[in-house]
């Protein structure tokens, strides 16, 4: 082999393309492309408005990018989110708690909601996408009678989860940042992350080295019940209210988001770092059409036709390697 | 039989001539000889690897030769694929069925052609199954859904299938492994029945008293060479069985070397009267500290069955097992795991790794919970850890990092043994250890298991190479349709075995 023969494999060797590259480099190329087009898109102010948009996909997403590497699927976020913003807002204007401990009152439904979808799954063997299209249903409705339909004003209180800034970035860019962290230090570094890299690339072989698979599932669908709770924090907070729908929608976000960024919709792989590169390229594909004042209903099809796109490219390649 | 008599005169209706096979550099088959005649059954014998199924996928289009002619009925054919076949009229009955379980009898028999137009005549459609099926002699309901049938009626179905596909030789590939004796006997009054119509057949079988029921003649296959076409009725198994292993050469018991020095002799497992319905029923045995028991059987026996259900993955039925002396009930493989127990699966890729995941990460996890400091793995303890058990095993690998699913078989199945060593398991289910791994790593994963029995651990070794559990084991068991037929000391010669195996319990 000659000497050239010899750089371009040790280059192979130390640059890999994985997805989460791939989808960083979209990213990128996109943001390029809007600040031709847009005088707005490359200042500032809007960047800020960005990192905060982002930032309720991105923490609920962390969760959802949990429950699908370990091979499973979470329907039911968006409903969690709005059965929370509405229990939040209420404990805090119609009962008077304060707001920290609202908002640790909230984290704990949280992780029980999602603790109703694990033993679904681990223990009564139910499909995720069944158990959690289920208890989708089953939230959204829990948020609608608990408010009787009607949003519950937040005046004047539970501004910082939302509103607050810290010097000039945002409180809810901070939290999703920190909810990251912890997601990838969790995936990274703990029992927990092998077993949910383990689950999602071999159920079958994880049970058979000893280890309760019904313990995992029910943790895994828990923490995707915080980061929903997490998420509705932020969400009050920036509507000053607790809205009965809220959360709609956010599922179905998170999941493109997290597949966007390279995850495996079969679970196995997958990262949170990634799944918050495509909470960007959808929130920044949204913020640029409407900076191009595209049509707002005409947006969803533009991000339907990306997200097609994007997981196209990488089945193809998956395809070819196989 | 006065059908052997005629056999040879007419043009036989299947001619392979020497058909040569290689899969990259191992010879599969080496310019191998066929013949089947009209309205005979033939059964083809061999050890595993030998290359029966090679030969007969051949046959039936799934593989092509590298070298050699197939002549039907005196005609030169090209088998191209499994369609071409079926149309010359040659269908096969796999070992896995392969059937749509949701949909009936009578449209699994008539698949892709149950209509000419586009609407389905439900009642043409059940009579025609039904003359079919009674043509037979099979008692069956056409309109049943085939989820609803046993596996000898399923069978049925897929012989029905090739009749109405107008076959004329049948291939079937261990049509009896998960019979029960009854369905077993009707299976052969149909081949019989079949034969008499003029239907040829092939018959795969590793249980050779059946071969010797049903057969008119025996084809032999050794490594890939054909080595010897008998008439039924002029021999006898311990020719058949000679003629299958071929010259004496394989090793007695010298690899049980180095463990007669351990000392201890504790009992570690005892289990008694052991039922798993349908599997397996009344298994009772002991294993010692320093120990390598064998179980050898067909598959079917409830061999894989016994071991998965002493770790947790299959429920038992009744039956008592102790551990050390305490009694045990195996809820799950987690419980297993913390008494001692640890399973080598028999299909490494499907239960023993997760091939996506790193050759570290797949040696630690059935221990991550000893690595955890503060809920935190401890990475160098991790990586030092992988590295000595990598070295230990001499395991190849380019980083402990790189992915499983890149390494070869062997090595793979290292990775799967390294997590139990790590785990310092003291009962070792081992289920196939060395299938499909060439034999340098069959002799490295030979010896680790020599070596931690030598150091008072116990191992169950279950295996379908007959040299390997007479060579390694203290005691082999033999299970024949779900029972001990008997019990042999270690280094008992393989055609005793052999006996034992395919026989069940004519010899006692």
């Amino acid at each position: 082999m000659n000497s050239k023969g010899v750089l371009v494999s040790k280059f192979k060797l130390n640059f890999k393309l994985t997805p989460e590259i791939g989808a960083l480099i979209a990213l990128a190329i996109i943001s390029l492309v809007l600040t031709f087009l847009t005088k707005y898109f490359f200042t500032l102010s809007n960047f800020i408005n960005l990192i905060r948009q982002v930032s309720i996909i991105g923490i609920a997403g962390v969760g959802a990018t949990f429950v699908i590497i370990s091979g499973g699927i979470d329907l039911s976020i968006g409903s969690m989110i709005s059965f929370l913003v509405v229990l939040l807002a209420s404990f805090i204007q119609n009962y008077g708690i304060s707001s920290p401990v609202a908002f640790l009152f909230v984290l704990l439904i949280g992780a029980t909601l999602g603790l109703v979808n694990g033993i679904m799954i681990a223990f009564l063997r139910m499909p995720p996408i069944i158990a959690t299209l289920s208890t989708w249903i089953a939230y959204k409705g829990a948020a609608l009678v608990y408010s009787g339909g009607y949003a519950i004003p937040l005046i004047g209180k539970f501004e910082i989860l939302g509103r607050g800034f810290l010097g000039p970035i945002p409180v809810p860019s901070i939290i999703m940042i920190g909810v990251t962290i912890v997601g990838f230090i969790i995936l990274k570094y703990t029992m927990l992350g092998r077993v949910i890299y383990g689950l999602g690339g071999n159920e079958e072989a994880v049970y058979l080295s000893g280890i309760s698979v019904k313990k995992y599932r029910l943790i895994i669908y828990m923490i995707s019940g915080i980061t929903a709770g997490v998420a509705s924090g932020v969400m009050a907070s920036r509507l000053a209210s607790g809205q009965p729908m809220s959360g709609d929608g956010v599922e179905l976000d998170v999941i493109a988001a997290a597949v966007l960024g390279g995850t495996n919709i079969f679970g196995g792989s997958g990262s949170v770092w990634g799944t918050i590169v495509g909470a960007f390229i959808l929130t920044v594909i949204g913020n640029g059409l409407n900076l191009l004042n595209v049509n707002p209903y005409g947006q969803f099809i533009a991000k339907g036709a990306i997200l097609a796109f994007a997981v196209a490219i990488n089945s193809i390649k998956g395809f070819r390697q196989s | 039989m006065n059908r052997e008599n005629s056999l040879m005169k007419e043009t036989p209706i299947v001619e392979m001539n020497s058909i040569s096979k290689r899969f990259g550099g191992i010879v599969a088959l080496d310019r191998v000889n066929f013949v089947v005649s009209n309205g005979e059954i033939h059964a083809l014998v061999g050890e595993n690897g030998a290359g029966k199924s090679t030969l007969m996928n051949i046959l039936n289009g799934s593989i092509q030769p590298d070298e050699g002619d197939i002549f039907l009925s005196g005609q030169k054919v090209e088998i191209k694929n499994p369609y071409i076949a079926q149309k010359l009229g040659i269908s096969m009955v796999h070992q896995e069925l392969k059937l749509f379980p949701e949909l009936t009898v009578a449209e699994n028999i008539f698949f892709g052609r149950q209509s000419k137009n586009f609407f389905v005549n439900w009642r043409n459609l059940f009579s025609k199954a039904e003359s079919i099926l009674s043509q037979l002699g099979a008692k069956l309901k056409s309109s049943e859904k085939v989820k609803n049938l046993s596996v000898a009626q399923m069978q049925q179905v897929e012989i029905a299938k090739a009749l109405f596909r107008k076959c004329n030789l049948l291939i079937m590939d261990e049509p009896t492994a998960s019979l029960t004796p009854e369905e077993v006997n009707s299976l052969f009054v149909i081949l019989e029945k079949l034969s008499e119509d003029g239907v040829s057949i092939v018959y795969i079988s590793h249980r050779l008293e059946e071969v010797f029921r049903i057969s008119d003649r025996i084809t032999v296959l050794r490594d890939g060479h054909a080595v010897g076409t008998l008439h039924t009725s002029g021999t006898d198994k311990d020719e058949v069985i000679k003629l299958m292993l071929g010259s004496e050469k394989k090793l007695h018991s010298v690899d049980r070397k180095k463990r007669t020095s351990f000392g201890g002799k504790g009992e570690l497992l005892r289990v008694n009267r052991l039922n798993l319905k349908g599997k397996f029923r009344d298994i009772s045995f002991h294993l010692s500290e320093g120990e390598i028991l064998g179980i050898a059987g067909l598959m079917g026996s409830g061999r894989t069955e016994l071991l998965l259900a002493l770790f947790g993955f299959l429920p038992i039925s009744s039956g008592e097992i102790y551990v050390r002396g305490k009694k045990y009930y195996p809820r799950s493989p987690g419980s297993a795991v913390e008494i001692g127990f640890a399973l080598v699966p028999e299909n490494r890729k499907e239960q023993g790794l997760i091939l996506g995941m790193s050759v570290k990460d797949n040696i630690l996890f059935a221990e991550f919970r000893n690595f955890c400091k503060f809920g935190f793995l401890d990475q160098s303890r991790e990586k030092r850890t992988a590295e000595s058990m990598i070295n230990r095993l001499n395991i190849k690998v380019d980083s402990i990092l790189q992915k499983v699913k890149t390494l070869s078989g062997g090595n793979q199945q290292k990775v799967v043994v390294g997590k139990w060593v790590l785990a310092d398991a003291d009962i070792l289910l081992l289920d196939e250890p060395t299938r499909g791994i060439d034999v340098r790593a069959k002799e490295e994963v030979i010896n680790i298991i020599q070596d931690l029995v030598a150091e008072g651990k116990a191992a169950i070794v279950v295996s379908s190479e007959l040299s390997e559990i007479t060579r390694i084991s203290d005691r082999i068991l033999v299970l024949y349709n779900g029972e001990i037929v008997k019990e042999l000391p270690g280094g008992t010669d393989i055609k005793t075995v052999t006996k034992y195996v395919t026989g069940g319990k004519v010899y006692e």
